[in-house]
């Protein structure tokens, strides 16, 4: 039997992606992530901190996704949402599990370290966000230069030098989000806002280059049986290989 | 400042504008589809974007709601990458509320609000890069996105932030321009009535200079004005050229 989604899509098929690198000046790297009509900006600020005395010369990485009411009419405006927490949380996790920016390579000299803050904005809200804020963390980082510190000896003078390094993105996690109806069957992959509203459950799977798991999160919903998780990771396994192959395409038109 | 000249000997500014030059203006309406209205402005390096819902049902307390006039709710936020230095908070420091309270009160002004009473319509702007003129600039797009979402307004709202230096009022002025001080003047009027909706002024200035200031400030706006009236007017008709060929 073949269902057709309300918006005409075949239940393995994603949206159509647009990845916007470098938009934001103010930034010191960014990107810009259309999965349908999710829209999603991420940029990336510096600052110099001290590293923590129990792992020396580890800089840090915080990732934050805001959720403002601008994006849908059914948020409110106020202090962060559970759901923005949780996601936040979820790429936090993928940063550390990942190792996709390695802390020791953020550090300058002796205590000092960068502080990077990877600040992600969903501008329109149309169902599965963490794709989205996946891909845009993930370009953006890969689009990030920061200018080179040097530290006098003398009277310890921090300089801020024009001269910009590339940061070293060492993996590549991209997310697969699947929704499904009871008993674990009609799962979709890259549900809109609407099948996921409407979703029984939602499984989110992280995949690296070299196809280990990084992430499964599947929070609450309704059992799902073991089956339909490993054809879940299947699809996941393919459909990642179209977003490495865009990643690529971005930074190598960037680069030339 | 040493080596940074606000206004060279032939009338030059930093970036090479006169005096009395805008900025490149570059915005789209209609950006997203959740929305009833939405809107996207650039002004220079001053990147907006701003969202309208509404008229609606009174969201949260039924309590706060008017019963002779619509509710105007306003969330002004900044991205916390758009400035120089990271920002902390994106909305709810003492600069964003005042903001918000600006725009506000600014479309207050603007909007027929008698046609909807018990009603609310939201107003949100969001500075993706932040590069002087913010309020300016995040009420042209508000206006455009109102446009967008079709509610009534006495009449656009346009807005401009104008500096004075060397005896000379600079139009539209940039992050460098307003940081190295002297006198800001920024201003929101009705362009067809030249009534004015908002004027802000902090720092010194001679009554004797005000009203060339303010003169300069509202030709500005209406500088402002033709180019949104046109983007409207394009939008429009590719609405109506798209709805014909159906």
């Amino acid at each position: 039997m073949v269902l057709e989604r309300s918006d005409g899509r075949d239940c393995w098929k994603t949206r159509r992606t647009i990845i916007n690198v470098g938009s934001i000046g103010t930034a010191y790297g960014s990107a810009l992530v259309r999965r349908g009509k999710t829209t999603i900006v991420c940029g990336v600020k510096g600052e110099l901190a001290n590293s923590r005395p129990e792992n020396p010369g580890d800089g840090f990485l915080v990732v934050n996704l805001d959720l403002p009411p601008l994006c849908c009419p059914l948020f409110k405006p106020g202090p962060p949402s559970e759901q923005s927490q949780s996601i936040s949380q979820f790429l936090n996790d993928i940063v550390t599990s990942s190792g996709c920016v390695v802390l020791s390579d953020l550090s300058i000299e002796g205590q000092l370290v960068w502080c990077l803050f990877v600040d992600i904005i969903c501008l329109e809200y149309d169902g599965n966000v963490i794709d989205a804020a996946v891909l845009a963390m993930l370009a953006a980082l890969t689009n990030t230069k920061l200018p080179k510190i040097t530290v006098s000896n003398d009277n310890g003078e921090i300089k801020v030098s024009e001269a910009l390094e590339i940061l070293a993105v060492k993996s590549q996690p991209v997310t697969t989000t699947f929704v499904y109806q009871q008993d674990g069957g009609h799962v979709m992959v890259d549900p809109s806002f609407e099948e996921e509203y409407d979703a029984a459950g939602i499984l989110s799977i992280t995949l690296q280059e070299d196809g280990s798991l990084v992430k499964l999160y599947k929070p609450g919903g309704l059992q799902l049986p073991d089956s339909v998780l490993e054809q879940c990771i299947a699809k996941a396994r393919s459909l990642s290989k179209d977003m490495w192959h865009l990643l690529k395409t971005v930074s190598e038109t960037v680069e030339t | 400042m040493a080596g940074l000249e606000l206004l060279s000997d032939q009338g030059f500014r930093l970036d090479g504008r006169r005096p009395h030059e805008l900025r490149k203006i570059e915005c789209r309406m209609g950006v997203f589809a959740q929305a009833d209205g939405s809107a996207y402005i650039e002004q220079g390096n001053t990147k907006v974007l701003a969202a309208v819902y509404g008229p609606h049902e009174m969201r949260g307390s039924k309590s706060r709601g008017l019963h002779h006039k619509v509710l105007i709710n306003c969330q002004y936020s900044m991205a916390t990458f758009s400035t120089g230095e990271r920002k902390r908070r994106p909305r709810g420091d003492r600069k964003s509320q005042e903001m918000t309270l600006h725009l506000k009160q600014t479309f207050e002004a603007a909007i027929m609000t008698q046609l909807y009473p018990r009603s609310q319509i939201d107003i949100f702007v969001e500075v993706l890069q932040a590069d002087g003129g913010n309020y300016s600039t995040c009420v042209n797009a508000a206006t455009l996105a109102l446009v967008d979402a079709g509610i009534p307004l006495k009449d656009y709202v346009c807005a401009c932030t104008t500096g004075f230096v060397n005896d000379t009022p600079m139009v539209d002025i940039s992050f460098v321009e307003e940081s190295l001080g002297g006198p800001q003047l920024t201003v929101a009027v009705l362009p067809k009535s030249e009534q004015i909706v908002l004027l802000e002024m902090a720092s010194r200035l001679h009554v004797d200079y005000l009203n060339k200031v303010l003169k300069t400030a509202v030709k500005g706006c209406k500088d402002v004005y033709v180019i949104l009236d046109e983007v409207v007017r394009n939008h429009v008709a590719q609405i109506a050229s798209s709805v014909g060929s159906e």
